[in-house]
This record gives C-alpha cells, structure tokens and sequence, in this order.
C-alpha cells in the first residue's frame, strides 16, 4: 500500500506509515537490523522535507545529518501510541530552524567583521601557506573571496562584477571559507 | 561523512531503548517528590499555620484549583518535550489561560485563613531552584521543540509549586496572595521564558 502525503506543497511518498511505526517499535527494543531499515527508508522523506526549506545541496546534506542523528537522540521520547510522522515532522522542523538561525548568526557575524579582515589576517586565520588552495573551489566561489578577502572589495562591489545578489555573494563566500577549512585540517590530519 | 556512514555509525550504537513515561506520570512524579521534600523544608523553617478546623469548601476548591494548574503547568511542560506532540500556539493558549485563570481566582476570598508572613516572596524565589532542578533529572538529553513556551512552564510550574505549599504556611489574604504570592511566580517564569529565549536564538 502506497499512501501519499502532501505537506507544504511538497509531494512525499512513504511506502507504509504501518511499517515504518513498527520498524520504529522494533527499534527501541534494539533491533539493529530494524533500525538501518528505518532510518533507510525515512532518510529520503527527510530529505525532500530539508531541501523544501533549505536551497544549498551542501547544507541539506548536512542538515539530513543531523535530523537522523537528532532522531536517534529523541528515540526514548516516541510513544507507540502516537503517529510516527509527526514525530518526525517535529524532529525535523527543528533541525531545519536551528540551521536557519546559525545561517543568520554567521550571515551577521560575516557583515560584521567583513570589512575588518586585511589580507594577511584573512591568509593567516585560515593557515593559507600558499593560495593554491583556493584553486580547488568551485570557480564562482574562488572568485568571490578573491576580490572581497584578498583584493579588498565591498560585498557590494564583487557583487556587481559576479553578478551575484549580496545575499548569495555572502553565502558562497561562507561556503567557501568552510570548505577552505575543512580542507586544510583534512591536510594537517594526513600530515 | 555521507549518508550512508551516519546511519551505519547510529546503527551501531543502538542499544535497548529505554521509553520515557508518559507526561501524566512524569509530571505526578515530578509534584509528589517536589511537594513533599518542600512541605519537609518548609516546616522547618516555619510550623505549618492551618488548623483543620477552619479549612471551609472554599479554601478546597482553591486549593485544588491551585493544584489542577500545578499539574496543568507540569503536564504540558513534559508533553512539549515529545516531538510533535502538541503545537507552540497550544502551549502559549495553555501556559497564558492557567496564568490568568490563578490571578482571577485571587479576587474571590473566602475567610482568611493564618498569619502574613513577610519573607515568603523570598522562600518562593530561592525554594523554585529545588523543581527547576529536579526537572533537569526529568529530561536527561532531551531536546526542546517549542523551548519559550516550556521552559515558560518550567519557572511557572516550580514556583507555583512553592505557592500551592503557601496556602499551609502563610496566609490567603488577597492583595498578600497577589503580590507575595502569585507575581514570584511570574517573575521566575518570565526569567524562564527570556532563558528559553536566549537558547532559541
């Protein structure tokens, strides 16, 4: 039995509400093969969920991750007597607010110390030993903290010239400055 | 690591679940512990005033009243905490109607019953902290889905604990209930809700 759910415009397919509870029941008595089956099946639900709120592929990766690793926190709170999927409905809606408030916190931070940031002290925090590093970004992305952490241009202006709203000049450069990060601890940890 | 690791890595952690009580319980728990811990503490500080002899029906029906918002205010603070179990809207309707439903019911006196005593703003304030805490032990790892409103019913429900127990200890006069009584409960709770704030965001 197929049933469909149609919530917030968004069409999501779940196989059986039945069999999902009771993967879910089997797994708070321990059952491991019950539970990869459950998260399996429930991790594509959650996902069109993210990706209907959250536009960045990268960050609806993540924010999947974290919705299945919330759930495996919440799993004392379910009781059997409820539906599943408000559960997880609420468990989700979470995550995806808590990602929305980080984003605005480090979007306000960013427009806060933007300007600040010389080129020795941008090359310095994140341990550029040469700029090669910035060759392995998406071409956008490099471009973006080029001309605003190396050249010292305003949002605005690099903006203009990628044409590019500031919003998603701010977002590719946050993105890019994670994945400058995450690339050189991945470095320093193969040293 | 993709998808595919983090439900490998959360399969491998599993372990027999070990299912929360349901918020009646959890909440029934929570207030005969409480309550009588502070009733203990209480009379140690100062002998419990009422007499048998002047409890009429209408002191019952207040104290009672008092009651059913204590366990209101508890019940819905552990039913916030499983997801999607009820809505923040519900819970704002809920916490804000047990609020003006006790500050109405102030205005209707029947005999006063037992002596003013002036530090018990004081006692409410400082005793609230034991309910907070023991609250703490209630949600172990718990996460928040509507964190203003419940923690909200965290202060209200703490603090009104040790105002439920004044009805023993101090006096039922009216304006004494409203301002010593009743506004340490707001207080705490708006401390609550500004902390659950402060977490949201």
């Amino acid at each position: 039995m197929k049933l469909r759910l149609v919530e917030h415009n968004c069409d999501i397919m779940i196989d059986n509400k039945e069999e999902i509870k009771y993967l879910l029941i089997q797994t708070q008595k321990g059952d491991k093969k019950a539970y990869h089956l459950f998260l399996t099946k429930l991790s594509p639900y959650i996902t069109k969920k993210v990706r209907f709120r959250i536009f960045n592929e990268g960050d609806v990766a993540d924010v999947v991750q974290e919705c299945l690793i919330s759930i495996h926190r919440s799993l004392p709170t379910y009781d059997s007597k409820r539906d599943v999927l408000p559960w997880v409905v609420a468990i989700t809606e979470r995550r995806i607010v808590d990602y929305i408030r980080k984003k605005n916190r480090q979007m306000k931070l960013q427009n806060e110390l933007g300007p600040n940031v010389t080129n020795e002290e941008f090359v310095a925090k994140y341990e550029l030993e040469d700029l090669k590093i910035l060759d392995q970004l998406p071409e956008v992305t490099k471009k973006a903290i080029e001309l605003t952490k190396l050249h010292g241009h305003s949002t605005k202006e690099a903006a203009l010239k990628l044409g590019l709203s500031e919003d998603a000049l701010r977002a590719r450069i946050s993105r890019g400055l994670g994945r400058i990060q995450e690339m050189v601890r991945e470095e320093s940890n193969n040293e | 690591m993709n998808e595919k690791d983090i439900i490998e890595q959360l399969v491998e952690e599993l372990t027999p679940i070990k299912i929360n009580k349901g918020p009646g319980m959890r909440s029934l728990l929570w207030l005969v512990g409480n309550l009588v811990l502070l009733f203990f503490v209480l009379n140690l500080i100062s002998p419990i005033q009422l007499k048998m002899g002047e409890v009429s029906l209408h002191f019952f029906v207040e104290v009672a009243l008092f009651f059913l918002a204590l366990f209101t205010g508890a019940f819905f603070f552990f039913l916030s905490l499983i997801p999607g179990a009820t809505k923040t809207r519900k819970l704002g309707i809920v916490s804000l109607g047990i609020s003006v439903v006790l500050v109405a019911s102030v205005w209707f006196p029947g005999k006063i019953i037992g002596g003013m005593r002036s530090y018990c703003e004081v006692e409410i304030l400082l005793f609230s902290l034991f309910p907070i805490l023991s609250f703490v032990y209630f949600l172990k790892r718990n996460d928040f889905y509507n964190i203003r409103w419940s923690f909200y019913l965290l202060g209200f429900s703490s603090a009104l604990l040790c105002t439920f127990l004044m009805f023993f200890f101090c006096t039922n006069e009216p304006w004494h209930v409203f301002l010593f009584h009743l506004l340490p409960v707001f207080i705490v709770a708006l401390i609550c809700h500004f902390w659950g704030m402060r977490r949201a965001n």
